[in-house]
Protein backbone atom coordinates (compact mmCIF):
# COMPACT_ATOMS: atom_id res chain seq x y z
CA UNK A 1 0.00 0.00 0.00
CA UNK A 2 1.32 3.60 -0.57
CA UNK A 3 1.44 5.71 1.34
CA UNK A 4 -1.27 8.28 0.17
CA UNK A 5 -3.51 5.37 -0.22
CA UNK A 6 -2.90 4.51 3.55
CA UNK A 7 -4.10 8.34 4.28
CA UNK A 8 -6.73 8.06 1.79
CA UNK A 9 -7.93 5.08 3.85
CA UNK A 10 -7.74 7.11 6.85
CA UNK A 11 -9.24 9.75 5.89
CA UNK A 12 -12.29 7.69 4.23
CA UNK A 13 -12.67 6.05 7.85
CA UNK A 14 -12.75 9.20 9.98
CA UNK A 15 -15.44 10.70 7.47
CA UNK A 16 -17.94 7.38 7.60
CA UNK A 17 -17.00 7.79 11.85
CA UNK A 18 -18.37 11.46 11.16
CA UNK A 19 -21.16 10.21 9.18
CA UNK A 20 -22.31 7.26 11.75
CA UNK A 21 -22.36 10.15 14.55
CA UNK A 22 -23.86 12.59 12.67
CA UNK A 23 -26.68 10.45 11.87
CA UNK A 24 -26.50 8.71 15.21
CA UNK A 25 -26.01 5.21 13.83
CA UNK A 26 -23.32 4.73 15.56
CA UNK A 27 -22.06 1.17 17.50
CA UNK A 28 -18.85 0.06 18.60
CA UNK A 29 -18.37 -2.57 16.41
CA UNK A 30 -18.53 -0.66 13.82
CA UNK A 31 -16.06 1.19 14.80
CA UNK A 32 -13.55 -1.81 15.89
CA UNK A 33 -14.49 -3.44 12.58
CA UNK A 34 -13.14 0.20 10.95
CA UNK A 35 -10.37 0.18 12.94
CA UNK A 36 -8.96 -3.60 12.75
CA UNK A 37 -8.72 -2.76 9.06
CA UNK A 38 -6.72 0.16 9.53
CA UNK A 39 -4.41 -1.35 11.92
CA UNK A 40 -3.85 -4.29 9.43
CA UNK A 41 -2.40 -1.77 6.83
CA UNK A 42 -0.25 -0.44 9.62
CA UNK A 43 2.87 -2.17 9.26
CA UNK A 44 2.73 -1.43 5.03
CA UNK A 45 3.36 2.09 5.16
CA UNK A 46 6.33 3.81 6.92
CA UNK A 47 5.96 4.70 10.27
CA UNK A 48 6.27 8.30 10.07
CA UNK A 49 3.12 8.26 7.83
CA UNK A 50 1.34 5.86 10.17
CA UNK A 51 1.56 8.03 12.68
CA UNK A 52 0.53 11.18 11.29
CA UNK A 53 -2.68 9.20 9.59
CA UNK A 54 -3.55 7.62 12.83
CA UNK A 55 -2.80 11.60 14.94
CA UNK A 56 -5.89 12.76 12.31
CA UNK A 57 -7.92 10.14 13.56
CA UNK A 58 -6.86 10.40 17.13
CA UNK A 59 -7.55 14.18 17.05
CA UNK A 60 -10.83 13.59 15.62
CA UNK A 61 -11.84 10.82 18.18
CA UNK A 62 -10.97 13.15 21.06
CA UNK A 63 -14.09 15.11 20.37
CA UNK A 64 -15.96 12.06 20.80
CA UNK A 65 -15.29 10.63 24.40
CA UNK A 66 -17.57 7.48 23.78
CA UNK A 67 -15.32 6.15 21.30
CA UNK A 68 -11.91 7.22 22.35
CA UNK A 69 -10.97 3.68 23.43
CA UNK A 70 -11.80 2.54 20.20
CA UNK A 71 -8.15 3.40 19.84
CA UNK A 72 -6.82 0.55 21.30
CA UNK A 73 -7.57 -1.13 18.32
CA UNK A 74 -6.34 1.25 15.59
CA UNK A 75 -2.53 1.41 17.48
CA UNK A 76 -2.11 -2.23 18.44
CA UNK A 77 -1.87 -2.45 21.78
CA UNK A 78 2.52 -2.49 21.57
CA UNK A 79 1.96 1.37 20.55
CA UNK A 80 4.04 3.26 22.89
CA UNK A 81 1.28 6.31 23.46
CA UNK A 82 -1.23 3.02 24.66
CA UNK A 83 1.36 1.54 26.75
CA UNK A 84 1.97 5.08 28.08
CA UNK A 85 -1.24 5.32 29.11
CA UNK A 86 -1.95 1.83 30.55
CA UNK A 87 1.11 2.78 32.89
CA UNK A 88 -0.56 6.12 34.39
CA UNK A 89 -4.03 3.87 34.59
CA UNK A 90 -2.05 2.02 36.96
CA UNK A 91 -0.54 4.10 38.69
CA UNK A 92 -4.13 5.68 39.01
CA UNK A 93 -5.93 2.20 39.98
CA UNK A 94 -2.75 1.54 42.52
CA UNK A 95 -3.41 5.06 44.62
CA UNK A 96 -0.32 6.66 42.73
CA UNK A 97 -1.10 9.36 41.44
CA UNK A 98 1.86 11.62 42.65
CA UNK A 99 4.31 8.74 41.22
CA UNK A 100 1.63 9.39 37.64
CA UNK A 101 2.78 12.70 37.30
CA UNK A 102 6.15 12.30 37.90
CA UNK A 103 6.04 9.52 35.10
CA UNK A 104 3.37 11.41 32.63
CA UNK A 105 5.85 14.54 32.99
CA UNK A 106 8.91 12.36 32.20
CA UNK A 107 7.64 10.49 29.03
CA UNK A 108 6.25 13.29 27.46
CA UNK A 109 9.17 15.39 28.00
CA UNK A 110 10.98 12.58 26.64
CA UNK A 111 9.25 12.23 23.93
CA UNK A 112 9.17 15.82 23.19
CA UNK A 113 12.91 15.77 23.63
CA UNK A 114 13.72 13.00 21.39
CA UNK A 115 11.70 14.27 18.49
CA UNK A 116 8.02 12.17 19.04
CA UNK A 117 6.28 15.08 19.21
CA UNK A 118 3.21 13.08 17.65
CA UNK A 119 3.20 11.00 20.61
CA UNK A 120 2.58 13.99 22.92
CA UNK A 121 -0.60 14.76 20.65
CA UNK A 122 -1.67 11.33 20.79
CA UNK A 123 -1.31 10.70 24.43
CA UNK A 124 -3.69 13.51 24.98
CA UNK A 125 -6.09 12.83 22.18
CA UNK A 126 -6.55 8.87 23.76
CA UNK A 127 -6.25 9.42 27.38
CA UNK A 128 -9.62 8.60 29.10
CA UNK A 129 -9.67 11.53 31.80
CA UNK A 130 -12.34 9.29 33.27
CA UNK A 131 -9.70 6.96 34.75
CA UNK A 132 -7.62 9.56 36.11
CA UNK A 133 -8.43 11.73 39.54
CA UNK A 134 -8.00 15.13 39.58
CA UNK A 135 -4.07 15.72 40.09
CA UNK A 136 -3.47 13.16 37.12
CA UNK A 137 -5.71 14.58 34.64
CA UNK A 138 -3.93 18.20 35.32
CA UNK A 139 -0.48 17.08 34.88
CA UNK A 140 -1.29 16.16 31.06
CA UNK A 141 -2.25 19.97 30.70
CA UNK A 142 0.29 21.44 32.73
CA UNK A 143 3.09 19.60 30.89
CA UNK A 144 1.32 20.62 27.27
CA UNK A 145 0.86 24.01 28.74
CA UNK A 146 3.52 25.78 27.05
CA UNK A 147 3.54 23.93 23.87
CA UNK A 148 -0.76 23.90 23.63
CA UNK A 149 -0.77 25.81 20.34
CA UNK A 150 1.36 23.45 18.62
CA UNK A 151 -0.79 20.31 19.85
CA UNK A 152 -3.92 20.02 17.89
CA UNK A 153 -4.96 17.36 20.61
CA UNK A 154 -4.93 19.66 23.53
CA UNK A 155 -8.26 22.17 22.68
CA UNK A 156 -10.47 18.81 23.05
CA UNK A 157 -8.16 17.51 26.06
CA UNK A 158 -8.94 20.52 27.54
CA UNK A 159 -13.04 20.04 27.40
CA UNK A 160 -12.90 16.77 28.32
CA UNK A 161 -10.52 17.68 32.06
CA UNK A 162 -12.44 20.51 32.46
CA UNK A 163 -15.49 18.14 32.52
CA UNK A 164 -13.75 15.56 34.49
CA UNK A 165 -12.62 17.83 36.96
CA UNK A 166 -16.14 19.93 37.25
CA UNK A 167 -17.22 16.29 38.01
CA UNK A 168 -14.72 15.55 40.46
CA UNK A 169 -14.41 18.90 42.11
CA UNK A 170 -17.40 20.75 41.11
CA UNK A 171 -17.18 24.01 39.14
CA UNK A 172 -15.79 27.01 40.84
CA UNK A 173 -12.78 24.63 42.28
CA UNK A 174 -12.42 23.42 38.73
CA UNK A 175 -12.33 26.94 37.10
CA UNK A 176 -9.69 28.33 39.65
CA UNK A 177 -7.39 25.08 38.70
CA UNK A 178 -8.14 25.65 34.86
CA UNK A 179 -8.16 29.88 34.65
CA UNK A 180 -4.28 29.81 34.28
CA UNK A 181 -3.92 26.97 31.99
CA UNK A 182 -6.64 27.66 29.10
CA UNK B 1 13.13 36.09 70.42
CA UNK B 2 11.08 38.04 68.67
CA UNK B 3 11.02 36.49 65.50
CA UNK B 4 8.66 34.27 67.16
CA UNK B 5 6.39 37.55 65.65
CA UNK B 6 5.63 35.06 63.20
CA UNK B 7 2.69 34.23 64.46
CA UNK B 8 1.70 37.02 62.81
CA UNK B 9 2.96 36.90 59.53
CA UNK B 10 1.09 33.87 58.62
CA UNK B 11 2.59 30.57 56.73
CA UNK B 12 6.33 32.62 57.31
CA UNK B 13 8.43 29.63 58.92
CA UNK B 14 12.01 29.77 60.79
CA UNK B 15 14.21 26.67 60.42
CA UNK B 16 14.86 26.35 64.69
CA UNK B 17 11.12 26.47 65.24
CA UNK B 18 10.55 23.74 62.44
CA UNK B 19 11.08 20.65 61.02
CA UNK B 20 9.90 21.55 57.76
CA UNK B 21 6.57 18.82 57.65
CA UNK B 22 4.50 22.24 57.38
CA UNK B 23 5.74 21.78 53.59
CA UNK B 24 3.23 19.23 52.44
CA UNK B 25 4.19 20.52 48.61
CA UNK B 26 5.83 23.65 48.09
CA UNK B 27 6.97 26.64 50.00
CA UNK B 28 9.19 29.69 48.86
CA UNK B 29 12.24 30.33 50.58
CA UNK B 30 14.14 33.52 51.07
CA UNK B 31 16.59 34.67 52.24
CA UNK B 32 18.47 38.09 52.98
CA UNK B 33 22.43 37.45 53.86
CA UNK B 34 24.28 39.25 51.20
CA UNK B 35 21.78 39.69 49.05
CA UNK B 36 18.19 38.89 49.12
CA UNK B 37 17.81 35.40 47.18
CA UNK B 38 14.81 33.01 46.75
CA UNK B 39 14.00 29.52 45.38
CA UNK B 40 11.60 26.70 45.90
CA UNK B 41 11.10 23.91 48.52
CA UNK B 42 9.18 21.52 47.46
CA UNK B 43 9.05 17.28 48.17
CA UNK B 44 9.46 14.43 45.90
CA UNK B 45 6.73 11.62 46.03
CA UNK B 46 8.75 9.88 48.19
CA UNK B 47 8.71 12.79 50.62
CA UNK B 48 12.15 14.25 50.60
CA UNK B 49 12.34 18.02 50.31
CA UNK B 50 14.60 19.93 47.79
CA UNK B 51 15.58 23.95 47.24
CA UNK B 52 15.89 24.73 43.61
CA UNK B 53 17.23 27.91 43.29
CA UNK B 54 18.74 30.07 40.55
CA UNK B 55 21.25 31.00 42.18
CA UNK B 56 23.20 33.10 38.50
CA UNK B 57 23.69 33.00 34.57
CA UNK B 58 22.87 29.26 33.71
CA UNK B 59 23.85 28.08 37.21
CA UNK B 60 20.73 26.12 38.65
CA UNK B 61 21.04 24.37 42.23
CA UNK B 62 18.82 21.99 43.79
CA UNK B 63 20.04 20.94 47.25
CA UNK B 64 18.27 18.60 49.59
CA UNK B 65 16.80 20.28 53.04
CA UNK B 66 19.69 18.75 55.14
CA UNK B 67 22.19 20.38 52.58
CA UNK B 68 20.35 23.57 52.94
CA UNK B 69 20.74 23.47 57.13
CA UNK B 70 20.74 26.81 57.86
CA UNK B 71 22.20 29.16 55.36
CA UNK B 72 19.59 31.31 56.74
CA UNK B 73 16.99 30.76 54.67
CA UNK B 74 13.21 30.92 55.85
CA UNK B 75 10.22 29.98 54.06
CA UNK B 76 6.32 30.79 53.33
CA UNK B 77 4.04 28.13 52.42
CA UNK B 78 1.55 29.86 49.65
CA UNK B 79 -2.27 29.15 49.74
CA UNK B 80 -2.20 27.00 46.29
CA UNK B 81 -4.67 24.86 45.46
CA UNK B 82 -3.60 21.21 46.41
CA UNK B 83 -3.13 19.98 43.07
CA UNK B 84 -1.52 22.70 41.84
CA UNK B 85 1.28 22.51 44.70
CA UNK B 86 1.62 18.93 43.85
CA UNK B 87 2.30 20.06 39.84
CA UNK B 88 4.98 22.56 40.87
CA UNK B 89 6.54 20.04 43.05
CA UNK B 90 6.68 17.73 40.06
CA UNK B 91 7.40 20.52 37.36
CA UNK B 92 10.83 21.65 39.86
CA UNK B 93 12.14 17.66 40.05
CA UNK B 94 11.80 17.26 35.95
CA UNK B 95 13.13 21.10 35.69
CA UNK B 96 15.90 19.59 37.86
CA UNK B 97 16.84 16.96 35.44
CA UNK B 98 16.43 18.23 32.36
CA UNK B 99 19.08 21.14 33.86
CA UNK B 100 17.99 23.91 31.11
CA UNK B 101 20.42 26.51 30.86
CA UNK B 102 18.72 29.39 32.22
CA UNK B 103 20.23 32.92 31.58
CA UNK B 104 20.24 35.24 34.04
CA UNK B 105 18.49 38.65 33.34
CA UNK B 106 16.26 41.27 34.42
CA UNK B 107 13.22 42.01 32.02
CA UNK B 108 10.50 39.78 32.75
CA UNK B 109 7.82 38.31 30.85
CA UNK B 110 4.32 36.97 31.73
CA UNK B 111 5.11 34.34 29.06
CA UNK B 112 7.79 32.94 30.32
CA UNK B 113 7.12 29.10 31.49
CA UNK B 114 8.50 26.12 31.41
CA UNK B 115 8.32 24.49 28.10
CA UNK B 116 7.89 20.86 26.93
CA UNK B 117 9.37 22.07 23.77
CA UNK B 118 13.20 21.87 24.40
CA UNK B 119 13.08 21.34 28.37
CA UNK B 120 14.31 24.58 29.14
CA UNK B 121 12.53 28.08 29.77
CA UNK B 122 10.29 29.67 27.09
CA UNK B 123 11.27 33.20 28.11
CA UNK B 124 8.47 35.25 25.95
CA UNK B 125 8.86 38.33 24.43
CA UNK B 126 11.43 40.68 25.22
CA UNK B 127 12.79 38.54 27.84
CA UNK B 128 16.60 37.40 27.93
CA UNK B 129 16.48 35.29 31.04
CA UNK B 130 15.25 34.74 34.89
CA UNK B 131 16.10 35.82 38.06
CA UNK B 132 15.71 33.78 41.14
CA UNK B 133 12.47 35.69 41.51
CA UNK B 134 11.01 35.38 38.31
CA UNK B 135 12.27 31.43 37.89
CA UNK B 136 10.11 31.48 41.13
CA UNK B 137 7.15 33.01 39.30
CA UNK B 138 7.74 31.25 36.15
CA UNK B 139 7.58 28.05 37.59
CA UNK B 140 4.65 28.97 39.06
CA UNK B 141 2.81 30.40 35.91
CA UNK B 142 4.08 27.32 34.03
CA UNK B 143 1.51 25.23 35.95
CA UNK B 144 -0.89 28.20 35.86
CA UNK B 145 -0.59 30.00 39.14
CA UNK B 146 0.08 33.47 38.43
CA UNK B 147 1.98 35.04 41.82
CA UNK B 148 1.78 38.07 41.33
CA UNK B 149 -0.15 40.84 38.94
CA UNK B 150 2.62 41.62 36.63
CA UNK B 151 0.38 44.22 35.01
CA UNK B 152 0.15 46.08 38.04
CA UNK B 153 4.13 46.53 38.80
CA UNK B 154 5.70 49.96 38.61
CA UNK B 155 8.85 50.81 37.77
CA UNK B 156 11.28 51.95 41.29
CA UNK B 157 14.30 53.95 40.84
CA UNK B 158 15.62 52.20 43.92
CA UNK B 159 16.13 48.94 41.86
CA UNK B 160 18.35 50.58 39.32
CA UNK B 161 21.42 49.92 41.36
CA UNK B 162 20.86 46.11 41.66
CA UNK B 163 20.10 46.00 38.37
CA UNK B 164 23.85 47.62 37.68
CA UNK B 165 25.08 45.35 39.96
CA UNK B 166 23.78 42.52 38.00
CA UNK B 167 25.40 43.68 35.00
CA UNK B 168 28.69 44.65 36.29
CA UNK B 169 28.59 41.27 38.04
CA UNK B 170 27.90 39.42 34.45
CA UNK B 171 31.05 41.53 32.65
CA UNK B 172 33.57 40.47 35.22
CA UNK B 173 33.10 37.15 33.37
CA UNK B 174 34.70 37.00 30.16
CA UNK B 175 32.62 34.37 28.92
CA UNK B 176 29.63 36.59 30.18
CA UNK B 177 30.57 39.86 28.77
CA UNK B 178 27.95 39.63 25.04
CA UNK B 179 24.70 38.50 27.52
CA UNK B 180 25.92 41.04 29.93
CA UNK B 181 25.77 43.90 27.33
CA UNK B 182 21.97 42.82 26.63
CA UNK B 183 21.32 42.64 30.18
CA UNK B 184 22.10 46.26 30.19
CA UNK B 185 19.76 47.41 28.15
CA UNK B 186 17.18 45.76 30.57
CA UNK B 187 18.51 48.34 33.16
CA UNK B 188 15.19 50.51 34.04
CA UNK B 189 13.14 47.76 33.48
CA UNK B 190 10.54 46.50 36.43
CA UNK B 191 11.98 43.99 39.16
CA UNK B 192 10.01 41.92 41.26
CA UNK B 193 11.91 41.52 44.29
CA UNK B 194 12.52 38.45 46.24
CA UNK B 195 10.93 39.32 49.28
CA UNK B 196 7.71 40.37 47.40
CA UNK B 197 7.40 36.75 45.54
CA UNK B 198 8.01 35.65 49.05
CA UNK B 199 5.44 38.07 50.45
CA UNK B 200 2.65 37.67 48.14
CA UNK B 201 2.52 33.65 49.17
CA UNK B 202 1.32 35.16 52.16
CA UNK B 203 -1.99 36.10 50.65
CA UNK B 204 -5.03 33.73 50.41
CA UNK B 205 -5.34 34.67 46.51
CA UNK B 206 -3.35 35.33 43.35
CA UNK B 207 -2.31 37.42 42.03
CA UNK B 208 -1.32 40.01 44.40
CA UNK B 209 -1.01 43.77 42.99
CA UNK B 210 2.24 45.45 43.22
CA UNK B 211 1.41 47.38 46.72
CA UNK B 212 0.10 44.74 48.42
CA UNK B 213 3.07 42.70 47.42
CA UNK B 214 5.64 45.61 48.39
CA UNK B 215 4.22 45.88 51.94
CA UNK B 216 4.33 42.57 52.55
CA UNK B 217 8.01 42.08 51.16
CA UNK B 218 9.08 45.29 53.87
CA UNK B 219 7.57 43.27 56.21
CA UNK B 220 8.56 39.91 55.35
CA UNK B 221 12.40 41.58 55.43
CA UNK B 222 11.75 43.20 58.72
CA UNK B 223 10.42 39.77 60.49
CA UNK B 224 14.19 37.93 58.68
CA UNK B 225 16.18 40.69 60.15
CA UNK B 226 14.84 40.30 63.23
CA UNK B 227 15.54 36.75 63.26
CA UNK B 228 18.68 37.13 61.92
CA UNK B 229 19.31 39.74 64.93
CA UNK B 230 18.10 36.81 67.49
CA UNK B 231 20.12 33.90 66.05
CA UNK B 232 23.42 35.87 66.36
CA UNK B 233 23.64 36.32 62.65
CA UNK B 234 24.96 39.06 60.98
CA UNK B 235 24.14 40.31 57.31
CA UNK B 236 26.84 40.92 55.28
Amino acid sequence: MKMHDFFDEALAATETIQKAIVQERLSIRDFEITNSSLAATDDRVPEKSRVRACEGLAAFWGQYPRVSRLDDTTYGNDHPVLQFLERVYQFQAADRSRQGIGFVFDQMNAWQCSGHFANCDLALSMADVNRLDANLVLSFLTITHAASGKLPGSTTYYARAKKRLEQLRGKSYAQDLLSGLA
Amino acid sequence: MGWLRRRFIRRLYFPESSDKSEIRDVAVAIADLDRTHCGIFYRTAAGDLFLLHLCWHTILRKHSADEIGDRGFVWVVPRFLPEQAVQIAELCELIWRCRPDIPYALRHSELSMFSLLDGNFNLGSGSHGLTCATFVLAVCRSVGVSLLDLADWRERGTDVPFQEYVVSELAKSPGHREHAAVVASEIGCLRYRPEEVAGACMFDFYPIGFRAAERSGIALLAEIDEYYSCTGRRKS
